[in-house]
């Protein structure tokens, strides 16, 4: 594979995985917020406390706005932690009240998008020693907000009954 | 930031690694000692859990991240990783103190965590530059 193909096929892929995390941050979000019957009853299931989905949801939109905006390079590494402990958390709360693997693969799944995205993000969108800044159009916000947006949207939409 | 002005450099940067030490060692104290008796599931920390509506087996996954923060925070370098660890101690300490607040505890109890978080803040706030991350 040429080098320019192969850088193209790692941005797509940096955005694919990206969106998905971004789309079940966003989703998540908004379902921990509304406390839906779902969420509520695998809250339930683990035995977590209901207002858990507020702090919970309360974190996940800030995560899912960090990770699609270009640059804070450090925040995204929060926010890359944060999807991590959450996903890593679920799994492990799954396996300790001994649910089957259909129950905890999901969220360790999950777990690995993130980890994917974090490894193959771009170097603008990454944390490096002695890195050049370049100066950043004003367009390279929207692609992002549309985004945000189109996901809350969708997630509103979308929200079980 | 206080601890930037005034006095010559060296007693500033001085001053400036005390206490990114004296706040470190304290966190590591704090998450190691606190993450043993959260896998040990001691009586001390199995009642507050419990009064928190949280499940005991969450004192595992909360132990088994403090000590790899802890482990983070001491080792040389590694300036991403313990990135990850502020952050991990970040989202703990909050969350412990948002859910002391959802079920209307006393307000006492909300100050040693706000404590801890303080420390968090000063001891990544005054990371030397061999344990930061630069962009």
């Amino acid at each position: 594979m040429s080098e320019s193909r192969r850088s193209r096929a790692r941005t797509i892929a940096y955005w694919a995985l990206t969106l998905i995390v971004s789309w079940e941050m966003v989703a998540g979000s908004i379902w921990d917020l509304l406390q839906i019957e779902y969420g509520r009853a695998v809250s339930d299931h683990l035995g977590y406390p209901h207002y858990l989905g507020f702090i919970l949801g309360a974190w996940k939109l800030p995560c899912a706005l960090t990770l699609l905006v270009p640059r804070f390079e450090r925040l995204k590494e929060w926010a890359y932690a944060g999807a991590f402990f959450n996903y890593s958390g679920a799994a492990a709360s799954h396996v300790l009240v001994g649910d089957g693997v259909s129950k905890w693969i999901v969220p360790i799944i999950f777990a690995a998008i993130t980890l994917g995205s974090w490894a193959i993000r771009p170097a603008d969108r990454r944390l490096a020693p002695h890195a050049e800044r370049t100066a950043l159009a004003a367009r390279a916000w929207i692609g992002p907000v549309v985004i945000v947006v189109a996901l809350l949207a969708i997630s509103l939409a979308t929200v079980p009954r | 930031m206080t601890l930037q002005s005034g006095g010559n450099p060296g007693a500033v940067s001085r001053r400036r690694r005390i206490a990114y030490w004296v706040a470190t060692v304290f966190l590591c104290v704090e998450f190691g000692v606190g993450g043993v008796w959260d896998l040990l599931r001691i009586p001390l920390v199995r009642p507050v859990i419990e009064r928190l509506g949280y499940p005991e087996y969450f004192l595992i996954i909360l132990g088994v991240w403090k000590l790899l923060a802890v482990v983070a925070m001491l080792v040389p370098r590694f300036p991403r990783l313990k990135e990850w660890a502020y952050a991990g101690m970040f989202f703990s300490l909050t969350g412990a103190i948002a859910s002391h607040l959802a079920i209307r505890d006393r307000a006492v109890l909300l100050i040693y965590p706000s404590v801890v978080t303080l420390a968090v803040f000063v001891s990544w706030a005054l990371r030397p530059a061999a344990r930061r991350e630069e962009r």
